[in-house]
Order: structure tokens, then sequence, then C-alpha cells
């Protein structure tokens, strides 16, 4: 399949997306996602926001245990309407080798791009809950301050679990024991 | 200038989208708005989203003060990468010209769809606070338990001041004392 234009993956006039005109939009550097069939487009992420991630993930698969996977960037299908595009998500082994996550995760980590706060830190997190993923971490990588902030499941709710500046410690005990420091998330980098 | 299509207004470079693209967006059904440079594309209101929407607007009409008007579904630009659709707001005169309200509206009200269950009482909500709506009204227009939550801003948050359901009517003060009954607004949808 090429290279799809915006008016392909566009559904005629009246017609609602789904997840299949989702898979049909441009490589263009954007993040195309999907909330109850409202489509969501995010700029590209910036570099610092990249790193970010791979750090994150590189911490979290040291300490992986068997039967558990990290897995960057993956779609992560809720429902015919709902599709979310994470920065990093933790999966059962057995679940790798379909083209989307389509069970809940145990733990998804969305780097937050400042300018889209709202989008992250709100919408997404109530769709993550409602999907029953068990963990959902938001990062900040602000070079001053950077931040992480933890949420877990209480009888199908998010609960606020931790919340780390600097180098204050993260020590998760859900999906499995890790220590997440922010500060290292961001060491080295400069804004342009 | 005739109507644009989506592939002649998508910005080639992922770069964020600002309320000028909003300006071209296709005039194609899709409800186009923009929260911190993120595109939401929603899918057009049903038959009977519009049904209780028009109901409401009439009822505010009526219970209007001189000066004070009810206007459905105006685009709200609050910043240069945000603007909203609301369904209805109440605006005193002074802001019943131009294309678009640029100044915070005395009332937001939105009538809960499927698509927007998720966004109403998250995102939307915290950017109409950012906005300093003073009142903002969530409609859930189900014809067994029709629902209406109301907040009021106190000190800069919103905090919810009525949560009403089916007969029982809600007393509001602000922007102007009318009485509203869920089940009124829905009473047309009902079967015979």
């Amino acid at each position: 399949m090429g290279v799809m234009s915006i008016a392909e993956a566009w559904p005629p006039a009246g017609r609602p997306f789904t997840v299949a005109e989702l898979d049909r939009m441009p490589d263009d550097g954007r993040r195309y996602e999907l909330v109850d069939g409202v489509l969501v487009v995010s700029p590209g992420p910036t570099q610092i926001h990249q790193v970010a991630a791979l750090r994150v993930a590189s911490a979290l698969e040291r300490a992986t245990p068997t039967g558990l996977q990290v897995v960057p960037e993956p779609a992560v299908m809720i429902s015919a309407d709902t599709e979310l595009d994470p920065d990093v998500v933790v999966v059962g082994l057995a679940k790798i080798g379909d083209a989307k996550v389509s069970t809940p995760p145990v733990l998804v980590v969305e780097v937050r791009s400042p300018k889209t706060a709202l989008v992250d830190l709100i919408t997404k997190k109530a769709a993550y809950e409602r999907f029953g993923v068990d963990s959902y971490w938001i990062v900040v990588p602000d070079l001053e301050q950077p931040e992480l902030i933890a949420f877990g499941l209480r009888d199908g709710r998010y609960e606020q679990v931790a919340r780390v500046t600097g180098d204050e410690p993260f020590r998760a005990e859900r999906p499995f024991p890790v220590e997440i420091v922010p500060v290292r998330l961001v060491a080295g980098l400069r804004q342009d | 200038m005739g109507a644009m299509t989506i592939a002649e207004v998508w910005p080639t470079i992922s770069r964020a989208f600002t309320v000028d693209d909003l300006d071209r967006m296709p005039d194609d059904t899709f409800r186009y708005e923009l929260v911190d440079g993120v595109l939401m594309v929603s899918p057009a209101p049903s038959v009977p989203h519009q049904a209780v929407l028009s109901e409401l607007a009439v009822q505010l009409h009526h219970a209007c003060p001189r000066g004070v008007f009810a206007v459905p579904a105006p685009g709200m630009r609050m910043s240069a990468d945000t603007e909203l659709v609301p369904d209805l707001v109440v605006i005193r005169q002074d802001q019943l010209a131009g294309r678009r309200v640029t100044r915070p509206p005395l009332l937001a009200v939105e009538i809960q769809s499927p698509s927007s269950a998720l966004f109403d009482p998250h995102t939307r909500k915290a950017v109409y606070e950012r906005f300093s709506i003073e009142s903002y009204w969530i409609v859930v227009p189900d014809v067994d338990l029709p629902e209406l939550i109301a907040f009021e801003l106190r000190d800069g948050r919103y905090e919810q001041v009525a949560h009403v359901t089916g007969e029982r009517p809600f007393r509001a003060e602000r922007p102007f004392p009318v009485e509203v009954v869920p089940a009124r607004l829905v009473a047309d949808l009902l079967p015979d």
C-alpha cells in the first residue's frame, strides 16, 4: 500500500470516522487518533518528546518480568470507533503479533507535549480508564522541571498514585517494580 | 471561493493547526474544532440531538432578558490555536456582530452525544473554564433518563451547582432566571 493522501482517507460527508479511516491516514508525522468517532489530530512529537519516551521504554524494558513486553508507539484499538496511539505500552507477550493492541495493556505511558496537555491529561485518561488499563503514567519532559504523574485503577476509576518531579524517584509497584527518575529522562537535552 | 476539499487545506508540514486552518476546512458536515493546536473532527449531530437543542434554544429565547440572546452553534475563538463550536451559547448583544464569538459568553451548553461523552465533561469543560465562561450546562438527552448538569465559575474553577434528571426542574439563577426540565427537552422524542 502506497502513501495515502488525506483526501483518500477522509470519509464521505455524513459518514463517521472509524478505525478503518484511521488506517488510511497519511504518514505525515502527525498523530491520528480516534475517540468515540471523533478524529483527533496532534502535531508530530518533538525530539525531546521522542527521547524521553525512548528512555522510559528502556527503563521499563530492563525491569520487565518474563511474560510481559514493552512496545513503543503501538496502535491501541479500544473499539470500532476508538483507537489511540500512546508513546509506550506494556502488554502480555502472548498478545504480541497482531497489527494492533486490542486488549487493555497493563501500563500506558504518554509523554505529554506541553501543547496537548488538555487532551492528554483529560480525554485520553478517561478513555484508558474506561478501557480498563490498570496503570497510566504521564511524563512531562520539561527540561527545567521534568515530572511523572502515575494513575492506577481502583474499582474501575483512576486514582493518582504518585507525582514526582526532578530527581525524586518514582518507585512503581505496578505493573512491576521499577524506578523512574524524571530528571534522567531529559538529562543532557537542551532546548533550541 | 468555491468549496475547498480536505486535500487543499491540509497543511503539508506537520505543524500544529491554527484557527486560520480551521477557517479553510471544507463544508462537509463535520464539526472542526481546535484545542491547543490539536484538531478534533466530529461527526454531524443526529436529528434527535438537534431537536433537543432547538427545544432548549426556544425555552432560553423566551426567558432571555432584553439585550441577551441564545445562539446555536457559533464558532467561539479563544486564542490563535483554540476554537470550539458549542451547541448553544447565551451572549449579550455586543457579541452579536461578526463571524464568531471571541469573548466569553454568559453560558455555553452542550447536548451530549455518543461522540462527545468523553470530551464534554472533560476537555471541553476545562477549556471553557480556562476561557472564563461563567456557566456551563451539559444536557444528556437520554429518552429514558434525561439529565442536566450545571457548572458555575467560583474563583476561576467550575463547581457543579446542579444535577437534575427526568421531571425534576433545574431553576437557574444565572445567566438569568429560567426553569429547565430535562424530561421536557426530550418529550417529543418519546415513542407514541
